[in-house]
């Protein structure tokens, strides 16, 4: 389950009540590929089943065993703190992404002066339009951007109630209106569940929701060490 | 950005501002294919994209491997340049 495709397979070193899970690994630089930083998802993954995890950043890669306990001997304290704020609680991610098609309909729908502006260009030449288009194209981004910001801003305002905290992620892309995490309660998750169902039924028209729960909590804890 | 930087070439009453627009068109197209952060926030849309179900895995992996390519040759370029 080690990344790099070898098959390592993964094993813990022990100290006190606290463990690391690691595996063996030729001392390299890995590639941020999908494919190995799922490997490494994959890994946390699976001991989430059973245990509170603190993610450690991909392809932390020490020397030998014993570096890794004096590490976990020499931030015990460190870990055990961390370990009981993640206690019973899980990352819940939300992802929406406005349907192109309908956005941009509703967009000149609502925004009555990018619909006249429209209007009047589709009636001139082409050649002769070029800086109105490119205004055109300005303000319709910038009508998309105050969009996102509503709805963003509603979503929010549902779930946040709900969580112990918050991170809200850039998405770099036009389309994405909130990328955010949730540290959520673990009693707590059925009603976050049932508020994510609401929202997405009320925006099934112009907003595609992704809801995953099955991630390690990367955007609470993501433990960078120095080997 | 670039429909102002070629107008201004168009009337640039100089050659030497001229030259130093190239440059700077240039240097702009040589970041848009190799800036390191350029590439990475290329990687993360692609995998929001590929999330939200709008891309297909194999789609993902064709353009995550032109991309890493292209961070590989960046790394060897900034790295040539300093030399």
């Amino acid at each position: 389950m080690g990344i790099g495709g070898r098959g390592d397979e993964l094993y813990t070193i022990c100290f006190d009540d606290i463990a690391a899970v690691v595996s063996n690994s030729p001392i390299i630089r890995y590639k941020v590929s999908r494919e190995n930083t799922l490997a490494h998802e994959k890994a946390i993954e699976e001991v989430m089943k059973e245990h509170t995890v603190l993610p450690v950043r991909f392809a932390t890669i020490s020397e030998d065993e014993e570096k890794v306990k004096k590490i976990l001997e020499k931030e015990y304290s460190k870990f055990k703190d961390l370990l009981n704020k993640m206690k019973d609680k899980k990352e819940l991610g939300v992802k929406a992404i406005f349907n192109e098609d309908v956005i941009y309909k509703d967009i000149l729908e609502k925004y009555k002066e990018i619909r006249i502006l429209k209007e009047k260009v589709a009636t001139l030449p082409s050649d002769k339009t070029y800086f109105k288009r490119a205004e055109i194209g300005e303000r319709v981004e910038a009508a998309l951007q105050r969009e996102k910001e509503i709805y963003k801003k509603d979503i929010l305002n549902t779930l946040s109630a709900l969580a112990a905290e918050v991170k809200i992620n850039n998405s770099y892309w036009e389309l994405m209106i909130i990328n955010a995490a949730f540290l959520v309660q673990k009693d707590k998750e059925t009603e976050f569940d049932q508020k994510v169902n609401e929202l997405g039924a009320k925006y099934s028209s112009n907003i595609k929701f992704k809801y995953i729960g099955k991630v390690p909590p990367f955007n609470f804890v993501n433990l960078v060490i120095k080997t | 950005m670039l429909g102002y930087l070629l107008y201004q070439i168009l009337v640039a009453p100089t050659a030497k501002i001229c030259k130093n627009i190239v440059e700077k068109i240039t240097d702009m197209a040589e970041n848009e294919l190799y800036g390191e952060d350029k590439i990475k926030t290329e990687i993360v849309k692609l995998q929001m994209m590929l999330e939200m179900d709008e891309i297909t895995e194999k789609q993902y992996d064709e353009a995550e491997s032109i991309l890493m390519k292209r961070l590989e040759e960046g790394a060897k370029r900034r790295q040539s340049n300093e030399m």
